[in-house]
């Protein structure tokens, strides 16, 4: 009887923690985070943060994306994350022109419940645009693919 | 039938334990005997302050420890099932709200409508005739057609 009341608040302290910390900290582990983080409320810059929303039909847990223009430096930095958050992902799709990643979809590993999907596209088009996502969602990511990769 | 009820200590020692104790001279062994004497029952009349000071400071005793052992265990109990419910509340809360929010140019921007129309510009981005193109060209059988064309050409 004592023991169990020398034990019983650490093991609800340890009950709750581990409850509560897979669903908030799916994407803090990402260094992906970090660009969002940076830059997401600078000149020049879109960043879009949305949960448990639908979108074109899709359901999303999470939904984030930031636009850059014109910073080669936010650029490097972006792969730099990449180059991290990569390990243990599942390279979908990746286009390196003159060798530099200009594109590339990454799978990573579930959380839990959740698909993770990293998507990055660097434009040369009238301007330089970078264009990062990161998406968080119960249904299949084949299924979310297929929304992006939707011909406009 | 009359049942004597044979006293632990006798009255003499007894007494003399008291002067003991009135002197400041018991020890921790005698202060338990005397205790023990004044507690069992059918004692003379003479012992009832005794009984009463000794008596008093033994309930105090025994009171002081329990409520030491219970007020910690149901503090923390109640705390952490506090805690427990109120995380559980945010947790419920967030999963079942949406909030959406977007910045552009460093501006907030909360309505609905355009955080979801600059959601859809962005997957736009990725969807470019140039995204496109370079996902064709990732075709395999395409690529090992290219390849072999170099060693059939020469």
């Amino acid at each position: 009887m004592k023991l169990i009341k020398t034990y019983f608040v650490p093991i609800l302290i340890l009950i709750l923690f581990l409850a509560v910390s897979p669903s908030l900290y799916a994407q803090k582990d990402l260094q992906i985070n970090k660009v969002f983080e940076q830059y997401g409320e600078m000149k020049g810059v879109t960043m879009v943060d949305m949960t448990n929303e639908m979108l074109d039909g899709y359901d999303f847990s999470l939904f984030k994306s930031i636009t850059i223009k014109n910073n080669p430096t936010a650029a490097d930095f972006i792969r730099k994350c990449l180059e991290k958050d990569q390990e243990g992902a599942k390279k979908v799709k990746q286009v390196v022109a003159s060798g530099v990643l200009t594109s590339v979809y990454l799978q990573l590993p579930r959380k839990g419940q959740l698909y993770r999907l990293i998507l990055f596209n660097q434009s040369f088009q009238q301007e330089n645009k970078i264009t990062l996502i990161y998406i968080e969602s119960k249904n299949d990511s084949e299924n979310i693919l297929k929304l992006i990769l939707k011909k406009k | 039938m009359k049942i004597r009820y044979k006293h632990t200590l006798s009255f003499e020692k007894g007494d003399k334990l008291i002067e003991k104790y009135y002197d400041g001279l018991t020890t921790v062994a005698d202060e338990k005997e005397l205790r023990s004497f004044l507690s069992q029952p059918n004692l003379p009349e003479q012992y009832k302050v005794e009984r009463d000071i000794l008596g008093f400071f033994e309930a105090k005793k025994k009171k002081r420890i329990s409520t030491v052992q219970l007020i910690p265990f149901k503090r923390w109990s109640s705390v952490a099932a506090v805690l427990i419910v109120g995380v559980f509340c945010i947790k419920f809360y967030m999963t079942a709200y949406s909030t959406n929010f977007a910045y552009v140019d460093g501006e907030k921007i909360t309505d609905a409508g355009k955080v979801k129309q600059n959601a859809l510009a962005s997957l736009n981005d990725l969807s470019s005739d140039e995204v496109a193109d370079g996902l064709n060209s990732l075709n395999d059988s395409e690529l090992i057609d290219q390849q072999l064309s170099v060693f059939t050409n020469n």
